[in-house]
């Protein structure tokens, strides 16, 4: 099915339509709120949110962009409002997750206790990228996450956050910058 | 070049493909500066975190799950407003009682205002009770009740 088929189908609430848009963009949908949430699960669950929503407002779509443009803003949207309405939530997830032996499932049992000690400071280590990343400004994470995890040019971050390309530049620039102050810390 | 130009390449993500003399640069540097090795090696199992859970295959499931979801909000919307409409069927009658009997309280409040002026002039006593009938729209034999009330006072 085409693009224009495509929205033209969902505009007039087409299941057949909305069964190729789930089929055509749900990696790209999941695959942004897991960028952000960092949690397979709530990444799911919002992506059947994501996809229920674009359904119920195909008609707002004003076809000046392209689809996944579109869906990139609404997942990235979604996300962090997601975020900012399970912060306290995800504060007690994280603090049991991290009291809580779970990961210990993973490793032999045969393991000398200097091994797990590292193999638990690896994978502590391998979260201060994303707690950094998470504690940058909604624009700055928005700009880094979509170029260096989606791996999207900066042309078409600038299309989905609405800004200028010297603006997502800057961002990008200015992320750079805090990212190294918030992880140089880490290390010493 | 200092530490801190090399952080940023490793937060770059330096393409080895695009600039290979400052890849080259940068793997000198990170093999004698134990900061920036440590620094490239967080930003590396970082990166290969963040992307361990991303998708690469549908899920052929997803548009069975969202119908049933979609299924599910309705009906919960729709159990929601039962309530409303029933509310709302009780509350008519009792909200029209109500009007009328505030309706009634005013009319009469009006009328009784009218009695304890029996001074006025004829100019008055004339037009007000016609602005009044068209005013709350009483039926003419209300408003001959009123207008005979008045001048016979
Ligand atoms: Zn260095």
């Amino acid at each position: 099915m085409t693009e224009p088929d495509l929205i033209k189908g969902l505009i007039a609430k087409d299941s057949e339509a909305w069964k190729a848009l789930v089929d055509q963009y749900q990696i790209l949908v999941y695959n942004v709120c897991f960028g952000f949430l960092q949690n397979s699960h709530d990444a799911q669950d919002l992506t059947q949110d994501i996809f229920i929503e674009v359904f119920n407002s195909a008609h707002k779509f004003r076809g000046d962009s392209k689809l996944s443009t579109w869906l990139y803003r609404i997942s990235t949207n979604r996300s962090l409002n997601f975020i900012r309405n399970n912060k306290k939530w995800r504060f007690w997830k994280e603090l049991s997750s991290f009291f809580s032996d779970d990961e210990s499932d993973d490793n032999p049992v045969s393991e000398e206790p200097s091994v797990l000690n590292e193999n638990m400071e690896q994978q502590e280590r391998s979260r201060f990228l994303y707690a950094a990343i998470s504690n940058l400004p909604d624009n700055q994470r928005i700009a880094f996450t979509l170029h260096k995890i989606e791996d999207l040019p900066y042309a078409e971050i600038a299309e989905i956050m609405n800004v200028t390309l010297p603006a997502v530049e800057s961002l990008m620039h200015r992320a750079k910058v805090n990212l190294r102050k918030r992880l140089t810390p880490l290390l010493k | 070049m200092n530490c801190k130009t090399f952080e940023e390449q490793i937060l770059d993500g330096i393409d080895i493909n695009k600039n290979p003399s400052g890849a080259k640069t940068l793997e000198e540097h990170l093999a004698q500066c134990s900061s920036c090795s440590a620094f490239q090696q967080v930003v590396q199992s970082g990166s290969e975190s963040i992307i361990s859970g991303r998708r690469s295959m549908n899920d052929p499931e997803l548009f069975g799950k969202i119908q049933r979801r979609m299924l599910k909000i309705e009906r919960e919307d729709s159990s929601t407003k039962k309530p409303v409409v029933k509310i709302f069927r009780i509350g008519a009658p009792f909200a029209m009682a109500a009007a009328s009997v505030l309706l009634g309280i005013w009319l009469g409040g009006q009328i009784l205002a009218f009695t304890a002026q029996p001074a006025q002039g004829t100019a008055s006593v004339s037009t007000t009770p016609e602005l009044y009938a068209l005013d709350i729209h009483l039926n003419d034999e209300s408003s001959e009740f009123i207008e005979s009330y008045l001048s016979g006072n």
